[in-house]
């Protein structure tokens, strides 16, 4: 106990270590000088054998860009913005070229995946689906704590999973709270929470929907090398770590903490009469699931053919020929400055890949340790894990992706494999609220301390990355995609 | 000026305090006060967590920040009456109040308003993880001419 006599005006004690509160007081005007440094220096150095001048230039805005990003010196959104500014004026594209890759199809697929998304949610068919899966298989601790990890993978499969948790986390809390679970004391309380976000994580790399980084790695691809995967192709390469991780994840959640609650008869009570007041599905609910039904029918057969963009913008154009959502409707629901993040860093991991910058940072980093292809995967998927349980996930992408096409290029790997070998791990982000949204939201319920996310999450982190390399040795040559 | 002042946060269990603040109402033979308090600054740092890119649209985040709030509420009623009726059981009168805004400018008005003349606060002990992942900080008010302790409880 501590005892103080009375204070003579408000004052504010800080409570975290010193060298963190000299770092938050002005690191953000310092990273800016020491990024405009950094820029400087890569500029007026002389140029290294094998690099092009034009590379050194691409070097030098894609080292101040991946600095702004990983400090967050600048929204993300600005520091893209600021890298479509700076290639042209850099020489290194010419401004149509720079701006002409802005309009890349997979800016407009994830525009199109947003919308759609929102449209779900707005509607409300997404809520009834959830308490409708809840409802029904829910009806003891293990089976309820089992759909609720489930589920939030599921849903993350069709979109976004953070728009998942958000949507998710008021029925999450309900259940808690007509079960009476004690914030921070009960662990079936933590384990429900946990099961919440770590089941959109695990869903959200699953297709293309889930978290939109497939379709950033998807289009640096395109950009650099023609090649792509279809909608159907990524799904099933990716499938087989899905499943075992959400394996693990209920393991590892059961395991730190053990199930404490007889029965949640009271929430499947709450649940279903939560369903039964939706009533019946109504035309706005039954048209958005015949346009999703068709949408994902064609993502899966005519993808190739049609183009995955084109086929989002035209469900997104008869959401509003059948009135389903009008735009003001939707407009709220969409994240617009993540089209700009998501142009600028296409823009800028096509200037590193044109201008021979992308294989010259390749020879000199990762190939003077990597042996072959096996070791590459091992220490990018290695790198993106970590990378992004501090960074956004969308910046893990543009930041290694430009880099691991240059590595794919100096092993003679097939570049296709490293979208996913970049993207995938980039979504498993399990230990930090600050790593992804659906990690802040449940961390933000109070029924989590930060040593039950980042402990259970380590555990998870080094599962997936294990897991990951095993699907990539042993199931991908299957399916004819080689890492060697 | 026997009166006590239990300021707790809004959703976290103060047994300490409450065990400190009801003693000390009881040695006095005054009131106690027991007044939860909601921070705003706590639900803007979580929206400002979530309007990170990925995470769709201000609306959605609009909704989560008022899931919150409403949670927070709820919460903080429930633990301000239940410290309040502990207190009533042990022979002190007391009542219970729920306040949103800033701690420190709370506990500047309620002291002279109530006529306190001990605000008992609550410093949540950190583990060495969460002090270095978060920003929390501890707020001291000016309260002059009112005693002021700080209980420490399990994070």
């Amino acid at each position: 106990m501590m005892t103080h006599a009375p204070a003579p005006r408000e004052f504010v004690v800080d409570t975290r270590p010193l060298w963190i509160i000299l770092l938050a007081r002005g690191w953000r005007l310092g990273f800016t000088v020491l990024g405009a440094l950094l820029y400087w220096l890569i500029l007026s150095a002389p140029t290294p054998e094998g690099l092009s001048p034009a590379g050194q230039k691409a070097m030098a805005v894609f080292a101040l860009c991946v600095f702004f990003w990983v400090f967050d010196v600048l929204p993300l959104m600005i520091t893209s913005l600021m890298a479509i500014v700076m290639i042209p004026l850099s020489g290194i594209m010419t401004t149509a070229q720079a701006y002409a890759l802005f309009g890349n199809e997979a800016v407009f697929f994830i525009l199109g995946a947003f919308i759609l998304a929102a449209a779900l949610m707005k509607t409300g068919l997404s809520t009834r689906i959830a308490l409708a899966i809840l409802a029904r298989f829910g009806t003891t601790p293990r089976t309820l704590l089992v759909s609720v990890l489930v589920l939030n993978a599921l849903m993350s499969f069709a979109m976004s999973e953070h728009a998942v948790a958000a949507m998710n986390f008021p029925i999450v809390l309900e259940i808690a709270t007509v079960l009476g679970l004690s914030a921070r004391r009960s662990r079936y309380g933590k384990a429900l929470f946990l099961a919440m976000a770590w089941g959109t994580t695990i869903g959200g790399v699953a297709t293309l929907l889930g978290g939109a980084r497939a379709p950033l790695a998807l289009g640096m691809l395109r950009e650099a090398t023609g090649k792509s995967f279809s909608f159907i192709e990524w799904s099933v390469a990716i499938f087989p770590l899905v499943i075992v991780m959400l394996a693990v994840c209920y393991v590892v959640i059961t395991t730190f903490f053990p199930i404490d609650v007889e029965s949640v008869q009271a929430a499947d009570d709450a649940l279903r009469e939560r369903s039964m007041a939706l009533g019946r599905m109504r035309y706005k609910e039954r048209a958005t699931s015949a346009v999703m039904l068709a949408t994902f029918s064609g993502w899966v057969i005519g993808g190739e053919k049609f183009g995955l963009a084109n086929i989002a913008i035209a469900a997104v154009v008869a959401l509003f020929v059948l009135r389903i959502v009008s735009w003001r409707e939707i407009e709220g629901y969409v994240n617009w400055g993540v089209l700009l993040m998501y142009g600028g860093a296409i823009c800028l991991g096509a200037a590193i890949n044109k201008s021979g910058a992308a294989e010259w940072i390749a020879q000199v980093t990762i190939s003077r340790w990597a042996t072959g292809g096996p070791s590459v995967v091992l220490i990018m998927s290695f790198l993106g894990i970590l990378l992004t349980e501090a960074m956004s996930n969308s910046a893990v992408v543009a930041l290694l992706m430009p880099v691991s096409l240059g590595i794919a290029h100096e092993f003679g790997m097939d570049p296709r494999v490293m979208a996913l070998v970049v993207a995938v791990p980039a979504g498993l982000a399990f230990t930090l609220p600050i790593g992804t949204p659906a990690n802040a939201i449940a961390y933000s319920s109070g029924h989590l301390s930060m040593r039950d996310l980042v402990v259970p999450g380590a555990v998870l982190a080094v599962a997936s990355w294990l897991t990951f390399n095993l699907v990539a040795n042993w199931y991908w040559p299957w399916l004819g995609i080689s890492i060697r | 000026m026997n009166d006590v002042l239990l300021l707790i946060p809004s959703n976290r269990d103060a047994p300490n305090a409450a065990r400190e603040a009801i003693g000390m109402a009881k040695a006095r033979g005054g009131r106690l006060a027991v007044v939860a308090v909601l921070d705003p600054e706590v639900l803007d740092r979580v929206a400002t967590t979530l309007s990170d890119v990925g995470f769709m649209g201000e609306r959605v985040g609009e909704q989560v920040r008022e899931t919150l709030w409403r949670e927070y509420r709820t919460r903080a009623e429930h633990l301000a009456q239940g410290i309040a009726e502990q207190a009533r059981r042990e022979g002190v009168p007391a009542e219970a109040h729920v306040e949103e805004g800033d701690p420190g400018e709370i506990c500047n008005r309620l002291v002279p308003q109530l006529r306190i003349g001990v605000a008992v606060l609550v410093a949540e002990r950190r583990s060495w993880l969460t002090r270095l992942l978060s920003r929390a900080t501890l707020r001291m008010p000016a309260l002059a001419g009112c005693e002021v302790r700080v209980i420490e409880e399990e994070g």
